[in-house]
């Protein structure tokens, strides 16, 4: 068994924490894991993209999450979301959150800077699932915990790591805010599946 | 599952760079020392925090001064490892060359984070061959683990050889994070002596540097033989094979999968040796196939060597690698290249294209510096990413760098100039941020510390130009002082801007010698940029306060139009490290505000702060007030007096 997880954002969103707390939850349930996060130079508000593979026997060889390969997409931010859609699989899942983090130049173009529906063109036909996390987020907290709310909804379209396993090793990375990120993550697993908690 | 399980610790996971400093807390290191550069920092930081109180753990002025340091600390009998970027080589690499010729005592290794593909920026290069400039053997790890037992043992080849090992970790590797099966321990307690021995560790006289080098190519060889080891064979009774470095071997794993589906694996060499290229064992290898595919990022150091071993074989081989195409010295790998290299390989001869498809996908990595995309090579997607704005990096919303740099479009305007006539040369770190829109000044980056002798040579040039430096307070430590001595010395007219925030911010907040704060990292004694100037008798030091941008605008304006060499020391702290304090935001007031299309200077085109944005359906500008730092640079900018402070937002960063 395999599972390949990118992840998109830009810098101070939790794209590492996210991808960290995955991967660690996963060899905490047995699998092998490992994770690689991609950014530029460590300042806020630069473009991140993680792979994270799990596997059993053996994760995926190569760091790099090979193109096409991918079966599930976490976005955090909707512009570096777009950056997803040649690593996923055709019968992959994109789980994005909405909320925009505009760069400089957009902000006298807004045509450059895509909306909703031109991401989920970008996905060519894979399914998209849109996730109001910077909303969900803010009932329980900081803007940070949108990488919470994010590993709730990725937990909620995939079973591969136990959810209870997601949210312990969650608590753990961040042990000051582990009420509100345990709470974020419910909000965003509820929101993919429907389900209450 | 039972609860107890959800209990247990997190399972040790690090980074390759971690690991690889792991590694040396294993081997018992006693010093650790280096320069801030990613991708190698965490190698230091983590042993700040994982080292007991026997193992001194501290950052240098630069990666020269670094390597001196373990140098005479290796000599004087103590396990010594210094961690550094690429380019941080080539500075201490004067001293690495004179190291190697004398030989280490104590363990010596260093580790070099080089940076294929360019996520961090300078000058892409491939660090294997100062290495073999320097007749030092170096190792390269292929994942975490790997790194940690590589390390640990570099650490006694180097003891058992007398030769310092250098260790690469590639971008990609040290960025892995993996599970680390922690080992053991070395605990040794040596009494430290410095040998009296001037025809080994001085360099008068030929015959000593004769004898030195010599002894040096004899060293190599030795421990090459020793490092042997972390080279591995995989024969098969194909007659293909794949030789490839560590640091790209999970690619070829993951393709091997997809190109030779059913049929024989190819013989596979993985070398984690990378100087010397191991040709005993190249040999073997291209004896037993005969066509031989080479993966390696950057420069084709393991292949030119198979290329002159195979010419040098009975039995005719053929090599294929990027003299085939089948790969660029620009840029790093990823699976589905290697994977294109490897159908290469498994197609016959006859009916193969010299591999036109490959090299027609490589992009040279054509972005400015500062936009940090991750360097992906962007697919063909229906929308192509190209029509989206670029994520251009700019500074934090609340920082010192930007109302300094805005202070100084100002006074450039202020002493009735035009921002085209005046020439900004930038250094490395955060403040190069001030080429990027809106702020367009520096036009140079050149090393560390070059902003100021390059302004040398322009003023020089066209004499009557006003020239500006800009560098920030570590890099003026690291290379500016020299340079800004010299300028002093001659009299040149020049305007220093040293934007000095306590940090080296860009690497992620390591202290610089001048950080006076709480941190246990910041220096004892810490330095004082103002003084160092004074005694370089430049003509007029002038500190200011970065928020007061009339007051800078003024000294700064002051310094461009009089002779002579100016400093001006705009300080205060880096906010990526500010402690709890309370911010009062800015905002927007609607009705004042024109909207960004009608305002004759809007704030953001003035400011750039990301803090900013315009309101969709209104196009008024907006502040984000969860991420306003409160400074009041866009209040100074704005036309219609719309910026206001907003009391009620007050909140606890």
């Amino acid at each position: 068994m395999r599972l390949d997880v990118v992840v998109s954002g830009v810098g101070g969103q939790g794209v590492v924490t996210l991808a960290k707390v995955l991967a660690a939850a996963a060899l905490r349930e047995g699998y092998d894991a490992r994770f690689l996060a991609q950014s530029g130079l460590a300042q806020l508000g630069s473009p991140v993209l993680a792979h994270v593979r799990i596997g059993t026997p053996a994760a995926g060889p190569s760091p790099k999450i090979p193109r096409g390969a991918a079966h599930l997409a976490v976005g955090l931010e909707r512009l570096e979301a777009v950056r997803l859609a040649p690593l996923l699989r055709p019968d992959g899942v994109a789980v994005l959150s909405d909320e925009p983090v505009r760069p400089y130049g957009a902000r006298f173009r807004p045509d450059a800077y895509p909306g909703r529906d031109q991401v989920e063109r970008a996905f060519g036909g894979r399914r998209v699932r849109w996730v109001p996390a910077h909303e969900l987020a803010r009932r329980h907290g900081p803007p940070a915990l949108v990488s919470a709310v994010m590993l709730g909804a990725l937990a909620g379209a995939s079973p591969v790591v136990e959810r209870d396993l997601l949210v312990a090793c969650l608590r753990e990375a961040r042990p000051g805010l582990a009420d509100a990120e345990a709470e974020a993550f419910f909000e965003g697993y509820q929101a993919i599946t429907g389900l209450d908690a | 599952m039972p609860l107890s399980q959800h209990h247990r610790p997190l399972p040790s996971l690090l980074s390759g760079v971690e690991a690889c400093a792991r590694g040396a807390l294993e081997a018992g290191v006693r010093l650790v020392t280096g320069y801030p550069g990613t991708p190698a920092t965490p190698a230091v930081e983590y042993l700040m925090a994982a080292a007991g109180d026997e193992t001194r753990v501290e950052w240098a002025v630069n990666e020269k001064v670094a390597l001196e340091i373990a140098a005479g600390h290796s000599w004087s009998g103590q396990r010594s490892f210094v961690a550094m970027k690429m380019s941080g080589l080539n500075v201490a690499s004067d001293a690495l060359l004179s190291i190697v010729a004398s030989g280490t005592r104590g363990g010596l290794v260093v580790y070099v984070g080089d940076d294929p593909g360019m996520y961090y920026g300078m000058v892409e290069q491939d660090s294997r061959l100062l290495a073999r400039l320097a007749a030092c053997p170096m190792v390269e790890p292929g994942t975490p683990d790997e790194g940690r037992e590589m390390v640990r043992h570099a650490f006694e080849v180097s003891e058992a050889e007398e030769v310092p090992v250098l260790v690469r970790g590639t971008t990609t590797t040290a960025n892995t994070v993996a599970r680390v099966r922690p080992g053991p321990t070395h605990r040794e307690q040596r009494r430290s002596d410095f040998p009296w021995d001037v025809d080994r560790y001085t360099k008068a006289g030929a015959g000593r540097c004769l004898r030195q080098h010599a002894d040096a190519l004899a060293r190599l060889s030795r421990a090459a033989e020793r490092l042997d080891r972390w080279n591995r064979l995989e024969p098969s009774d194909s007659r293909l094979g794949v030789v490839a470095t560590a640091s790209v071997w999970g690619y070829v794993e993951e393709a091997l999968e997809a190109a030779f589906p059913a049929g024989l694996r190819p013989n596979l060499l993985r070398l984690g040796v990378v100087h010397p290229v191991p040709e005993r064992r190249l040999r073997e290898f291209l004896e037993r196939c005969d066509r031989v595919l080479v993966v390696e990022e950057l420069e084709p150091v393991v292949e030119e060597k198979a290329r002159a071993v195979a010419g040098s074989l009975a039995h005719r081989t053929s090599v294929l690698g990027k003299d085939d195409g089948l790969g660029s010295p620009v840029g790093d790998l990823d699976p589905d290249r290697v994977r294109a290299f490897l159908a290469v390989l498994a197609q016959e001869p006859a009916t193969q294209e010299p591999a036109t498809q490959e090299p027609a996908t490589q992009e040279p990595a054509t972005q400015e510096p500062a936009t940090q995309e991750p360097a992906t090579q962007e697919p063909a997607t229906q929308e192509p990413a190209t029509r989206w704005a670029p994520r251009l990096l700019t500074f934090c919303p609340g920082c010192p760098h930007r109302s300094t740099y805005v202070a100084l479009e100002r006074a450039i305007h202020r002493a009735g100039m035009d921002k085209d006539e005046v020439v900004v040369t930038g250094d490395v770190g955060c403040t190069i941020l001030g080429m990027n829109p809106p702020h367009g000044l520096c036009r140079t980056e050149v090393a560390m510390g070059s902003s100021i002798a390059v302004a040398q040579g322009i003023a020089y040039a066209d004499a009557g130009r006003p020239v500006v430096a800009t560098i920030g307070d570590s890099t003026f430590f690291h290379a500016g002082i020299p340079p800004l001595l010299n300028a002093a010395a001659q009299g040149v007219d020049l305007t220093v801007i040293v934007l000095d925030n306590g940090y080296a911010s860009m690497t992620g907040y390591q202290p610089s010698l001048g950080s006076s704060g709480t941190r246990e990292t910041a220096p004892p004694v810490p330095m004082s940029i103002e003084e160092l100037a004074r005694a370089a008798r430049v003509r007029r030091v002038r500190k200011a306060f970065p928020y007061f941008t009339s007051r800078l605008s003024r000294v700064l304006a002051q310094a461009l139009t009089s002779p002579g060499v100016h400093v001006v020391i705009a300080e205060a702290p880096c906010v990526g490290r500010l402690v709890r304090r309370t911010v009062i935001p800015y905002r927007v007031l609607p009705d004042r505000c024109p909207g960004v299309g009608p305002c004759p200077a809007p704030c953001m085109e003035a400011v750039g702060c990301p803090a900013l944005d315009v309101d969709e359906p209104t196009s008024k500008a907006v502040v984000d007030p969860a991420r306003c730092l409160g400074c009041g640079l866009c209040a100074s900018a704005c036309p219609a007096g719309a910026i206001r402070r907003h009391l009620r937002g007050r909140r606890r960063t």
